[in-house]
């Protein structure tokens, strides 16, 4: 029987191979950022005449088509002229565009997404511009007559807090100091108006974002609250959020972020953008651009949200959503 | 594999062992292909195994430091080495990981672990990993992965602006050991040889089983050849596998079948010629049995002959016969002889034996044909020969006497010489040389070597002059060469021949060498003798007794030698002439000689000597010459003995004392066996088959039995064998001697097997009788010379009158007292003989036929023959009415001398009678003559009889009705009523009738005989009487008398009751017809029978039911006249026969009578039983006239009483044809089974005051094909009888329950009643069938009544009891049906599993309003019963208002009868029954 016995450590070995291919290919599966976020049917885009808006958006695959799709409907729900939407492909030349706004007399352009912008902003022909669907601050120099940045308000955010979590009276956030000190302002404002601590730490790298949330983690008792703001440089994705998801869980700290995609993974809630009616609020401020040539650029957080919860996490808070579940535009995990 | 070893090693045929079979060579090539590809597989595949698993290993290092690197990363960015721990414990968990480092983005080592603390095999520095290329390192030994650890190098979102740059954090290392790799390989190697081994043998296995299946046909054939070569028959390969092979088996198979053929044939020739020496030797031996047979008479007689005194000449001619008759016998033999050589059969007999003596007997035997051709005869002995040899004489006298024969035949003149000597070599001593000289015409030498083959002659022409069949030089041949000796012939043509026989034979040490002293000494002797061997022998034999001899060859020379002796002074003292002398030189020589020859004596061949010559010569001696003859001859010559030859007594014949049954159906043989068994003595009965032998030795004891084997009816063996079988029981052997003429060993040892003693070969001599019986009876030395008083004739001896003999039996008879027998007769005999004188002289016919008839009784009794004939001669004439020769003076002298002799003999015998003995057997003796009377008083008390005596007929009868006796003697002869009507009246009276009657008679003629036996004589015996004997018959005859009545008792009267049986009541019944018929009377036959007594016998046991019938026999008895027959026929049957009848009334009066006395109560231990018959009665004439018809009309009408319940029933011709009905019913029945015409009506059962049926009975009814609807009375009964009630049964309740289930799904809450029988309740199957019958249609059991009577209940107790709780327990209910007819013993209603009480339509039919007391009180008694026990009451037979108001005011459950509803069958019972109730579905 001894080779029975060899023959079953044989095929034990090549299962152990097999299971060491699969368990590295899961890891790479678990990377992918889910942004299938409310679609529509495609509408048909294409060129109006004598339109004066138009729309540049860069063409991309899907999930990212759809949400500009939604964007250019919410657009053309409020202007009343047909709106020219030019998705940009990769080999679209400046000049073209150009041609194209010409030839159908725009007179303002949204511009969505980062490279919608570029090319709306280095445009010869120099026409409004209004910038949305991209995460910008002010600091950052976009050329844009005016920004709606992707951003939810932090106001929002701590009301949503302040009603799912009444308990809670403090919020700790670390951020990355140029791209987020407005949003710490105006979250510090709205924290005040609530009566909640705010407490900021700023880090400039990743290792003094981790060293921050370690300390944030020694100090914070349970309900108070952590906020992650659209900060790449801070809420890395690979190292520090498992850190920070797992240590709030662990201390039952109320964590909460401006990303969607946070609430998947162990967040009690996140805002994020209503794409419909933030095209309608971009179709606003262009036409309000027109006829208010050379006002001054600014920057606005996104106040057109709509709000995710993890019912999960909630439960191991000990918060009750039942009365309130209608708030919520998603709950996870998805049922 | 197999290796089939198909060589015999113990024949010399073996195959060459060396070369491995066909089937080993297989297997081998198999398998080490196998092993090759086997071996060839698992390098193979545990290379490219190895490659596989090597490429996994990697594939799987790589991940795995991919993976490490991603989850290093919390480590590298805090800087802190436990974030990675985790990580990378379970890293080196995996085997074969050996040790992982990690490096910071300086290149500084963060941590460094090793599995198992194992020194780090790696270098120290941080590893430069190019982008998608992980295998930093790889060694014979391991593998080294790196991978970079870094941060944010993602996608860029398209939404945000700036993106943070990817962060380089540092590098991981991780080093895997191949050596779990290495001990994979090898392990994949052994496993793929172990399974590529396992799959090797798994296909070798295959392969065996197929070689094997396929070599079959090949081991098949090389099996059967085996067994074909080990000599077994019948082999055949059987006819399968492959073409070739098939080929080969086919081959194999013809070339058997050949050999087979062949050797059958072979076998069926040998067989053949075997069966025909078989049939040759049995054809022999029945010829020689034939032949023996009729020869057995000759010589028996001759023996016989021989044996007694005879004259001189006729003993010569007897001996010459009784020689010849042995020749003849040996003849015989040697054909038998002949037929068992061939067959291997004969066996040697060696015996001492007298040399001389044979060869003298075999001359002597021969000489007769020698002498009557002309031819001289004599032999010489050697002298040195001594005379005592062992060797078997028989066969050497066959060899001798069949040499001699031929001599004889084929010699015309001259002479045929045997001699005798033994061989001259002294190395073969022993060897005896027989050589037989004939003067024959000698053979020619080209035929010497032929004439020894069987049936071959010298001369072999058709002219031959000699007949023969050519066989005993063949016999002599082989008998020789049996011995062991050698025939040889010495022949020339013209010149004679010579056989000459030698034979090894054995000295016999043991003789005693008689030297006898020389019989003349100093004799002179002149002897003339014309033939050589004749003066040979003379000289020789002469010279050797002492005596000088003068031998010359003719007259001649005789008066040449006495004319010598004269001139010398001599005389001789004997001269022995031969008879070829011529007369006149005979008459020369006895003148010359005259005063010159003492004594002169004649030889003559053939003892031929006339009357003449016994006067003229001194003596004679007979030739030819033999050593005995000559010694006796000069002996008497000389005075020294005072006997001639020819005076001698007859050879000592010894005395034997025995009684010895002698058992032959041949007359002949039984005339000698028995004559010569009563010369010696012995007394002899004879028995002519095997019943009469057994008979025999059934009455007395036998000292011997002499049984002759083949016989018609009953053989030998039969015999023998039922003797032994007898004597089992009873105790004894009797020796038993075969007689048979069949010498084959089969009849020997069938003999042996039987149980027979010994045997004697048919045909026998005295000597071998004597020789047989020496070793089973006692024999006294010889016979002491002529026995005194012996009668040769009965007229011989007779000087005294009285023949000694027939006295000396009276007085052995009479135990000595033989005057009882004498003494009456010397009182008696004058006056009967005056009387007989004075009728005469009156001519009175008649008195002188009865005297003379008496005197000749009476002198023939005591052996007075000659007194005896006188009277017979007297009665003769005076029948025929003759003159009669005889005197009555010569009567009356012979009387004087009879009694003078008597006298004498009474004087010495006067003995003191015995006292009468007081036998229990009384033996009447009538006879007129007193002698006789007292002789058998005195005999029969002897032998413990009682005797009566009377001296009429009529007296008799009149002593026989006071006193009976058990046998009567009686004399044929009487005056007055003689014998033969006496005894014809006797078996007239009843109370003698089967009395024995032993007739006497002296009347021994045919005609006497029949008359005594017409006259009903059980036996006779003829006068004169033999005492022993009349008192041996007449004792047997008592003791068969009695043992017929015994039978006769056993036969007629039935044993337990003591009441004539069926036999003697038809014999009874018959006379009484036939007296009836003759006085015109009424007689009547009364048939009676038991009711319940089978009840009885089952409960109570049959020892009981025995002493009822008894019982009932003994008031039986008495309650009828005296005279009246009463007979039990069996079982419970009994039968009266009443005679006389004045009236036929009176027959049913008896009746009447009798069944009160037997209905009276049996008290038999300490059971009261009640019984009561029932009597059938037919009377004569009116019912019958003969006994068979009467019997049967009795038995009818018993019949009808007992199914009517009346105690008698008187015959009525109505009955016969009912009974006739009957079995056309029966026969109807059968096929109304078949053919299923019955039906079934249904009558419905109501509670009072209900509209609704609550059950519904179930009535069978037979829609006959011709007679229309039966009910069940008409048929049931004769069902039951036939056993169809079964099939009927079944029928029923399958139908009623079909019905049932039609209702219930119907809606109807019905249940059903069916009737069962007592014969269905007897069958063990019924509690099953109902089960089954109640399953198949759905049914709960409380849905089923069965009704059983209440008679059934009591008569079928025991197993049909257990039936019925079976069915209880099962659930269906019972019902006793009837109630209240039947048995008024109620203690069975506890006892019985019932449900429900049936009360009888005979109770209710009364109850009306103003009804009878008593049918009201038993209703209301049985419903109080019924509810008491807890048990339902239902009242039949309902048929007014009136009754279902009352029954209804008593509290009866349920009602049934024509008021309520009447059978219908099960369409109209829907109708009118059920059409109120509503039609719902169930």
């Amino acid at each position: 029987m001894v080779w029975r016995a060899r023959f079953c450590r044989l095929a034990l070995a090549l299962g152990l191979a097999g299971m060491g291919a699969g368990a590295s290919a899961d890891d790479g599966v678990e990377a992918r950022e889910p942004l299938q976020l409310a679609s529509r049917a495609p509408a048909a885009v294409s060129v109006a005449a004598a339109a004066h808006v138009a729309v540049i958006y860069p063409k991309l695959d899907e999930p990212f088509g759809t949400v500009f799709r939604q964007i250019v409907s919410g657009i053309e729900s409020v202007v009343e002229h047909p709106v020219v939407s030019i998705a940009l492909g990769g080999s679209d030349a400046v000049d073209t565009v150009e041609a194209t706004l010409r030839e159908q007399g725009t007179r303002v352009v949204i511009a969505l997404g980062r490279h919608g912008l570029e090319v709306a902003t280095s445009l010869a022909d120099r026409l409004p511009v209004v910038g949305g669907a991209v995460l910008a601050s002010p600091v950052d120099a976009s050329g844009a007559d005016a920004v709606v940045s992707l951003t939810p308000d932090p106001d929002l955010l701590f009301r949503r807090l302040a009603v799912l979590s009444p308990h809670t009276r403090r919020v700790f956030v670390v951020h990355s100091r140029p791209q987020s000190d407005w949003l710490i302002t105006l979250a510090r404002r709205s924290a005040d108006g609530l009566g909640i601590e705010l407490v900021a730490a700023p880090a400039d790298d990743r290792r003094a974002a981790l060293l921050a949330f370690q300390e944030i983690m020694r100090e914070a008792r349970p309900m108070d609250a952590i906020w992650l703001p659209q900060d790449a440089l801070v809420v890395d994705r690979d190292v520090i959020l498992p850190y920070v998801l797992q240590q709030a869980w662990d201390r039952s700290l109320v964590l909460f972020s401006s990303t969607l995609g946070h609430v998947q993974r162990g967040a009690l809630f996140a805002l994020y953008p209503d794409n419909r009616r933030m095209g309608e609020r971009l179709a606003s401020s262009a036409l309000s651009l027109t006829e208010r040539r050379g006002g001054v650029a600014r920057v606005e957080p996104l106040r057109e949200l709509l709000a995710a919860v993890n019912v999960r996490t909630a439960g191991h808070l000990g918060l009750a959503l039942d009365d309130r579940l209608g708030d919520y535009a998603l709950t996870f995990p998805v049922r | 594999m197999t290796a089939e070893r198909t060589q015999n090693p113990d024949t010399d045929d073996a195959v060459p062992a060396g070369g491995p079979t066909f089937g080993t060579q297989l297997g081998i090539a198999a398998v080490v292909s196998m092993l090759v590809v086997a071996l060839i597989a698992s390098v193979a595949s545990s290379l490219r195994g190895g490659e596989q698993l090597g490429g996994t290993l990697q594939r799987q290092g790589e991940g795995m430091v991919r993976s490490l690197a991603a989850q290093s990363r919390l480590a590298l960015l805090s800087g802190a080495p436990e974030n990675a721990e985790a990580a990378i414990e379970a890293a080196l968990r995996f085997p074969d990981v050996v040790s992982i480092q990690i490096f910071d983005a300086s290149g500084q080592l963060l941590t460094s672990r090793s599995s198992g603390g194992r020194a780090v095999d790696a270098p120290a520095s941080a590893p430069q990993p190019v982008d998608g290329n992980v295998i930093e390192r790889e060694s014979e030994t391991s593998w080294t992965f790196a991978a970079r650890v870094g941060i944010g190098n993602g996608e860029r979102s398209p939404f945000a602006l700036d993106e943070p740059a990817p962060q380089d954090l540092g590098s991981v290392r991780l080093v895997m050991s191949k050596s779990g790799l290495n001990a994979l390989r090898h392990e994949l190697f052994i496993a793929n040889l172990v399974t590529s081994l396992l799959l090797a043998t798994v296909v070798a296995f295959l392969i065996s089983l197929l070689a094997r299946r396929m070599l079959r046909p090949v081991r098949d054939l090389s099996s059967a050849m085996g067994r074909a070569m080990a000599g077994e028959r019948g082999v055949r390969a059987t006819l399968d596998g492959p073409r070739d092979i098939a080929a080969m088996e086919q081959a194999f198979n013809r070339m058997m079948g050949e050999l087979e053929a062949r050797e059958q044939d072979l076998i069926e020739s040998r067989d053949s010629a075997v069966a025909y020496a078989e049939l040759k030797a049995q054809f022999a031996a029945t010829v020689s049995h034939e032949i023996r047979t009729p020869l057995n008479g000759v010589i028996g007689s001759l023996d016989m002959l021989k044996a007694t005194r005879l004259p001189p000449r006729a003993e010569q001619f007897a001996t010459m016969a009784w020689d010849s008759a042995r020749y003849l016998l040996e003849l015989v033999n040697g054909v038998l002889d002949f037929s068992r050589l061939e067959a291997g059969k004969v066996e040697l007999d060696f015996r001492p034996m007298d040399l001389r003596l044979l060869i003298e007997d075999i001359v002597d035997a021969m000489s007769p044909q020698a002498y009557q051709k002309g031819l001289e005869i004599g032999h010489l002995l050697a002298p040195e020969l001594p005379s005592g040899w062992i060797g078997d004489p028989d066969r050497i006298r066959q060899i001798l006497t069949n040499l001699i024969g031929n001599a004889i035949k084929f010699s015309e003149r001259g002479e045929v010489v045997v001699h005798v000597g033994v061989s001259v070599d002294p190395a073969r001593a022993n060897h005896v040389i027989f050589e037989v000289h004939d003067a024959g015409p000698g053979i020619p030498p080209e035929r010497q070597a032929q004439i020894f083959d069987s049936f071959i002659q010298g001369d072999a022409s058709s002219s031959r002059r000699h007949q023969g069949s050519g066989l005993g030089l063949a016999i002599c041949q082989q008998l020789t060469q049996l011995m062991g000796g050698a025939l040889s012939v010495h022949s020339e043509v013209g010149r004679g021949s010579v056989f000459r026989v030698v034979l090894p034979l054995m000295p016999d040490g043991d003789a005693t060498i008689q030297v006898a002293p020389p019989v003349a000494p100093s004799m002179t002797v002149l002897a003339i003798d014309d033939s050589d061997i004749g003066r040979r022998q003379l000289a020789q034999e002469l010279a050797a007794e002492g005596a000088r001899v003068a031998l010359c060859a003719s007259a001649a020379e005789g008066l040449t030698a006495l004319a010598r002796a004269a001139e010398r002074g001599l005389r001789f003292d004997l001269a022995l002439v031969d008879d070829g002398v011529a007369p006149g030189d005979m008459a020369r020589l006895r003148k010359q000689g005259a005063d010159r020859v003492k004594d002169w004596v004649l030889m003559s061949p053939l003892a031929r000597f006339s009357e003449y010559d016994e006067s003229a010569w001194r003596a004679t001696c007979a030739k030819p010459l033999r050593r005995s003859r000559l010694q006796s001859l000069l002996r008497m010559i000389n005075d020294l003995a005072a006997r001639d030859v020819s005076a001698e007594p007859a050879p000592g014949v010894p005395r034997v004392d025995a009684r010895i049954l002698v058992v032959d159906d041949n007359r002949t043989n039984q005339i000698i066996v028995r004559g010569m068994l009563e010369m010696l003595g012995a007394e002899v009965e004879l028995a002519d088959g095997g019943v009469a032998a057994l008979a025999a030795h059934g009455d007395n004891r036998w000292d011997l039995i002499l049984m002759d084997c083949h016989m018609p009816a009953m053989d030998g063996f039969a015999t023998t064998r039922a003797i032994r079988e007898r004597e089992k029981i009873i105790g004894g052997n009797t020796p038993i001697i075969a007689m048979t003429a069949d010498v084959t060993h089969q009849e020997l040892e069938h003999c042996r097997e039987v149980g027979m003693n010994a045997r004697l070969t048919k045909p026998f001599t005295i000597e071998a009788l004597v020789q047989t019986l020496r070793d089973w009876v006692d024999i006294r030395g010889t016979l002491p010379g002529p026995k005194e008083g012996l009668p040769e004739l009965a007229g011989s001896a007779a000087d005294d009158g009285v023949d000694r003999v027939v006295l000396e039996r009276l007085s052995e008879a009479l135990g000595g007292a033989v005057g009882m027998a004498i003494e009456p007769f010397l009182e008696d005999m004058p006056e009967l003989i005056r009387t007989l004188a004075r009728a005469v002289a009156a001519n009175a016919v008649a008195t002188i036929q009865a005297n003379a008839h008496q005197i000749r009784g009476a002198a023939g009794n005591l052996g007075a023959y000659l007194m005896a004939q006188q009277a017979e001669e007297l009665e003769r004439c005076a029948t025929a009415g003759e003159p009669c020769d005889v005197p009555l003076d010569l009567l009356s002298l012979e009387f004087e001398r009879v009694a003078a002799t008597l006298a004498t003999i009474l004087e010495g015998t006067r003995a003191t009678p015995r006292p009468r003995a007081d036998g229990n057997a009384r033996v009447l003796v009538v006879d007129d003559d007193r002698s006789t009377r007292s002789a058998l008083r005195y005999a029969l008390e002897l032998n413990g009889f009682g005797v009566d005596e009377a001296t009429s007929g009529d007296e008799a009868i009149e002593l026989l009705k006071a006193e009976p006796a058990d046998l009567v003697v009686l004399d044929a002869v009487m005056p007055g009523t003689d014998g033969f009507s006496t005894c014809t009246r006797l078996k007239d009276l009843d109370d003698t009738r089967e009395l024995p009657v032993l007739m006497i008679t002296s009347l021994d003629d045919r005609a006497s005989i029949e008359r005594a036996f017409a006259a009903g004589a059980t036996d006779y015996i003829t006068k004169p009487l033999h005492l022993n004997v009349v008192v041996q018959r007449i004792r047997r005859t008592i003791e068969a008398s009695r043992a017929e009545q015994h039978v006769r008792h056993l036969a007629y009267t039935d044993t337990l009751t003591g009441l004539p049986n069926r036999t003697r009541f038809q014999e009874q019944l018959q006379r009484q017809l036939v007296q009836a018929d003759a006085e015109k009377q009424l007689l009547a036959v009364m048939f009676l029978d038991l009711n319940r007594f089978k009840y009885v016998n089952d409960t109570l046991g049959h020892e009981i039911g025995d002493q009822l019938l008894k019982a009932v026999g003994r008031r039986l008895v008495h309650s009828v006249r005296s005279g009246d027959c009463v007979a039990r026929l069996g079982g419970d049957e009994f039968t009266v026969v009443l005679e006389n009848l004045s009236a036929t009334p009176v027959a049913g009066s008896v009746a009447q009578k009798v069944a009160a006395d037997l209905s009276r109560p049996y008290v038999i231990e300490g059971h009261d039983i009640f019984v009561t018959p029932s009597i059938g009665i037919a009377i004569y004439p009116r019912d019958g006239h003969d006994l068979s018809t009467l019997l049967r009309h009795a038995d009818t009408a018993m019949y009808r009483a007992k199914h009517s319940n009346q105690s008698f029933t008187y015959y009525e011709r109505a009955m016969e044809t009912r009974s006739g009905d009957d079995l056309r019913l029966e026969s109807d029945l059968r096929r109304a089974v078949e053919r299923g015409e019955f039906v079934l009506h249904f009558q419905p059962e109501y509670a009072p005051g209900q509209d609704e049926p609550v059950a519904a009975e179930a009535l069978v009814r037979w829609q006959h094909p011709t007679r229309g609807l039966l009910g069940p009375n008409d048929f049931i009964p004769i069902a039951e009888e036939t056993g169809l009630i079964q099939h009927i049964g079944h029928w029923v309740l399958r139908a009623a329950c079909a019905q049932l289930k039609a209702w219930r799904q119907r809606g109807h809450p019905l249940r059903i009643a069916v009737n069962v029988s007592g014969s269905q309740l007897q069958d063990d199957r019924i509690a099953g069938t109902i089960e089954r019958v109640l399953a198949e249609f759905g049914l709960a059991a409380d849905d089923l009544i069965v009704e059983i009577t209440e008679s059934v209940w009591m008569e079928w107790a025991g197993g049909a009891m257990n039936h019925l709780r079976r069915i209880k327990e099962m659930g269906v209910r019972l019902a006793i049906d009837d109630f209240g007819t039947g048995y008024s013993s109620l203690s069975y209603l506890k006892r019985m599993p019932v449900d429900i009480l049936k009360i009888d339509r005979s109770f209710v039919t009364d109850l009306d309003e103003g009804y009878d007391d008593t049918d009201a009180s038993i209703v209301r008694g049985i419903i109080a019963l019924g509810h008491n026990l807890g048990l339902a009451v239902v009242a039949e037979g309902v048929e007014t208002e009136a009754q279902r108001a009352v029954l209804a005011r008593m509290g009866c459950d349920l009602l049934q009868g024509y008021l309520l509803g009447r059978p219908r069958d099960a369409e109209r019972f829907d109708g009118d029954y059920l059409s109120l109730a509503a039609d719902s579905p169930a």
